[in-house]
């Protein structure tokens, strides 16, 4: 168990649910349970990577614990002046004036997130400004410096953003989520739109802005990949629950829940033929719709080692043998294939 | 598939070797703007045999998809122009030269999806909102074959069947919004079969879906190229998705192709600096996490401004050692591995590292 003095998030059960509706009405026809029950926790310091499928709720759940969307049931604490806070339902006003500015979130798409007609000057220090935190002179002067400090150069503030490259436009959205000097960011699939040679870039800068200035992150993609790269400890997440989580070595090397070796054995490896791995698991169907998913086992349908338990019991997340925690009935049993345990080669079942 | 006209015993190559179903030479094609022209595909030459799988690779921009559309005469002119070279796509009796076809002539019509079909990354572009997934495929087997209504809706359901959609006979009457992301390429994948052609265009197929959906359509195109001796020409941005399925490579950089090779040998010798610099800033799964991981500097520089020498000079960490001034050719290092760099020229070969 981690101290809780280390703790800068916790989670308790967290659920955001979103009403669909249809018709003239807008009768509500069903309910996407979009995070449905999370418990995690975030070490100050530390990256915790979560991935997961489209639409399993990493967004959403990034999105509500930082407020940005209410959630439906269980409560978020975040800890502020060394006192944990539940921000559970504070008031957006309260949450502007206490606990904003040490949270940001940085997005996929940075020109979707940047206002094209704003100078980058002014997408960087808007929230300084909001903020009543800086002006004049030492507005730009800081500017200057967050310019600086994520690879841009000073006069790179008088242009627009769409005279920037991906890779650069990211930087400058990186730097206006530094403005404020947060403690905590919430990157929601940051380099999925950048070109490859300019991932490796940005996820340097990011891990190296970590260690500059403290920063907890929770890293939101869908690339195994990377988010073993960047991580310490690793979530997998599955129609709106977490079903597996551990340190990361260990979840890529030896996972314990069937979904998070079926996301490692789809995972394509740029190697050659005689490297590859020998046994791939293809899952059949589609993720279910998260408005009706199955009883017992979320993952049942799609598992290629469910019994007839997992289609009555749901499986509890708790911790497995191994030191992970895992939300699978047969998690210490079944002997799962992970990646990168046999030295230079990804593993061979 | 029942009418299976290209078959893998269909091989009339000499030497028994797979026949050649498409040659492009030295193809160049731009697009006017008002900045000046983008210079988008300068100089690519490749062929693809039956039975093939091709990969092309290359970051966003470097011309993947306008290689790609130039096959069929897609690309939009103008502002579009194809500056020079010729698309040689060989038939059972003719060899047609697609940049000689007018764009909506009668002869490149009956090229598209009869001898050549194309997949892109949204299928939802392509398919038709109003209309079921049967009426789709129907509408496309009526205009090719002489048959009727009953026949054509009874192959859809095989084709639909073929491509891995549960319950065919369902989905068949079904509207595209109904849906999954993998179930829509894959009746997209179903439509581009229906009249047989030889090659098959994949633009990003797989890029908008998820990874386990990825691997279900990744192993649906393996399967098909095995089965009937079609020809692919798998486009994608992840190097691991050609790694996977693809038996040649090509790596494209600011419109020219860089290097080409089989995938064991890219994957083993990479040569070329970009190749090189591409593969090591990829997240190895040994590495240690939270390390720097190896990076390109800067960025794709853009099309209006080429290089008149290397296209990857202005990244290149070798550039100094060489003319990169100079326009490299590509020159073959091992049979079949061909590489378009200075350092693999006898003159300077002392500055390889
Ligand atoms: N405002 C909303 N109203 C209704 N449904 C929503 C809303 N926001 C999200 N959802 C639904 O909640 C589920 C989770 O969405 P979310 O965006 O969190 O997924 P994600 O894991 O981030 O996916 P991706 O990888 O595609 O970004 C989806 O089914 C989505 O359609
Ligand atoms: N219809 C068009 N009009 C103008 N420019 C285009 C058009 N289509 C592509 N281009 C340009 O051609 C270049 C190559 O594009 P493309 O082949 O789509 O790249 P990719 O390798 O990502 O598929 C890019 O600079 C792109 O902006
Ligand atoms: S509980 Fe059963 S169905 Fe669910 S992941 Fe475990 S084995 Fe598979
Ligand atoms: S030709 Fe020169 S600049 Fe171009 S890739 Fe080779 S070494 Fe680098
Ligand atoms: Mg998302
Ligand atoms: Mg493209």
């Amino acid at each position: 168990m981690p101290d809780p003095d280390d703790i800068l998030l916790a989670t308790e059960d967290l659920r955001t649910h979103f009403a669909v509706r249809r018709g003239l009405l807008r009768r509500q026809v069903a309910t996407v349970r979009a995070v449905d029950g999370i418990d995690l926790s975030i070490k100050g310091g530390e990256t915790l990577g979560l991935v997961g499928e489209s639409g399993c709720g990493k967004s959403t759940l990034g999105r509500t614990i930082t407020r940005l969307e209410h959630p439906t049931g269980g409560s978020v604490g975040f800890r502020v002046d060394n006192q944990m806070l539940d921000i559970t339902n504070l008031s957006q006003n309260h949450l502007r004036r206490h606990v904003r500015r040490h949270m940001n979130m940085i997005f996929q798409d940075p020109l979707s997130s940047l206002n094209a007609r704003m100078s980058v000057k002014s997408v960087i220090a808007e929230p300084l400004v909001l903020h009543r935190a800086a002006r004049g002179k030492e507005l730009e002067d800081r500017v200057a410096q967050l310019l600086t400090t994520v690879g841009l150069q000073p006069h790179h503030m008088q242009r627009f953003p769409h005279a920037f490259s991906g890779g650069q436009r990211q930087r400058i959205a990186i730097a206006r989520a530094l403005a404020l000097q947060p403690r905590f960011i919430v990157c929601d699939e940051p380099v999925s739109a950048l070109d490859a040679s300019v991932r490796a870039q940005i996820l340097n800068l990011l891990m190296q802005l970590q260690q500059q200035f403290g920063l907890t992150y929770l890293f939101i993609s869908h690339d195994l990949a990377v988010v073993r790269h960047v991580s310490d400890r690793i979530a997998v997440m599955y129609l709106g629950q977490i079903v597996e989580r551990g340190p990361t070595v260990a979840i890529c090397q030896t996972p314990q829940h069937p979904y998070t070796e079926a996301l490692l054995s789809a995972i394509p490896m740029p190697v050659a033929r005689h490297e590859r791995r020998s046994k791939r698991i293809v899952l059949t169907g589609d993720v279910p719709n998260p408005a009706s998913p199955p009883p017992g086992c979320r993952f049942a349908p799609r598992c290629p080692y469910r019994q007839q338990i997992c289609d009555e019991e749901i499986p509890e997340l708790k911790p497995t043998r191994q030191g992970h925690t895992a939300a699978c009935h047969f998690a210490d049993e079944l002997e799962l294939v992970g990646i990168g345990k046999t030295g230079a080669q990804p593993t061979t079942a | 598939m029942e009418h299976s006209r290209v078959h893998n015993t269909n091989n009339n190559g000499r030497g028994g070797q797979p026949r050649l179903v498409l040659e492009v030479e030295d193809l160049y094609v731009s697009f006017g703007g008002y900045r000046g022209r983008t210079r988008a595909v300068n100089g690519v030459s490749f062929q693809i045999h039956q039975g093939e799988i091709l990969g092309i690779v290359g970051e966003s921009g470097c011309g993947k998809s306008v290689t790609a559309l130039s096959l069929l005469k897609l690309v939009p002119m103008p502002p579009g122009r194809i500056d020079g070279g010729t698309i040689s796509l060989h038939t059972d009796d003719t060899t047609v030269d697609v940049t000689a076809l007018a764009q909506d002539s009668r002869e490149i019509r009956a090229i598209r999806g009869r001898q050549i079909s194309m997949i892109f990354q949204e299928p939802m572009r392509s398919l038709h909102p109003m209309f079921s997934i049967g009426d789709q495929i129907v509408e496309i087997l009526l205009q090719h074959f002489a048959m009727n209504r009953r026949q054509a809706l009874d192959k859809a359901v095989a084709l639909l069947e073929r491509v891995g959609l549960p319950e065919p006979a369902r989905v068949v009457h079904e509207f595209p919004h109904q849906l999954s992301g993998g179930m829509r390429q894959r009746v997209m994948i179903a439509i581009a079969l229906a009249c047989e052609p030889q090659l098959l265009v994949a633009d990003e197929p797989t890029t908008a879906l998820d990874v386990t959906i990825q691997a279900q359509i990744l192993e649906l195109l393996q399967a098909l190229q095995a089965e009937m001796g079609l020809a692919v020409m798998l486009i994608t941005h992840d190097m691991g998705v050609v790694a996977e399925i693809a038996d040649r490579v090509i790596v494209m950089y600011l419109g020219e192709i860089v290097e080409t090779a089989s995938v064991d040998q890219l994957f083993t010798n990479p040569q070329h600096p970009y190749t090189q610099g591409l593969l090591r800033s990829i997240p190895n799964w040994t590495d240690q996490p939270k390390t720097p991981l190896h990076s390109l500097a800067g960025a794709v520089p853009e099309l209006l401004d080429l290089p008149a020498g290397c296209v990857f000079v202005e990244r290149c960490p070798f550039a100094d050692k060489v003319p990169g001034l100079r326009k490299p050719s590509l020159i073959e290092t091992e049979p079949g591995h061909f590489v378009k760099c200075w350092l693999y020229t006898e003159e300077f070969v002392h500055a390889r590292p």
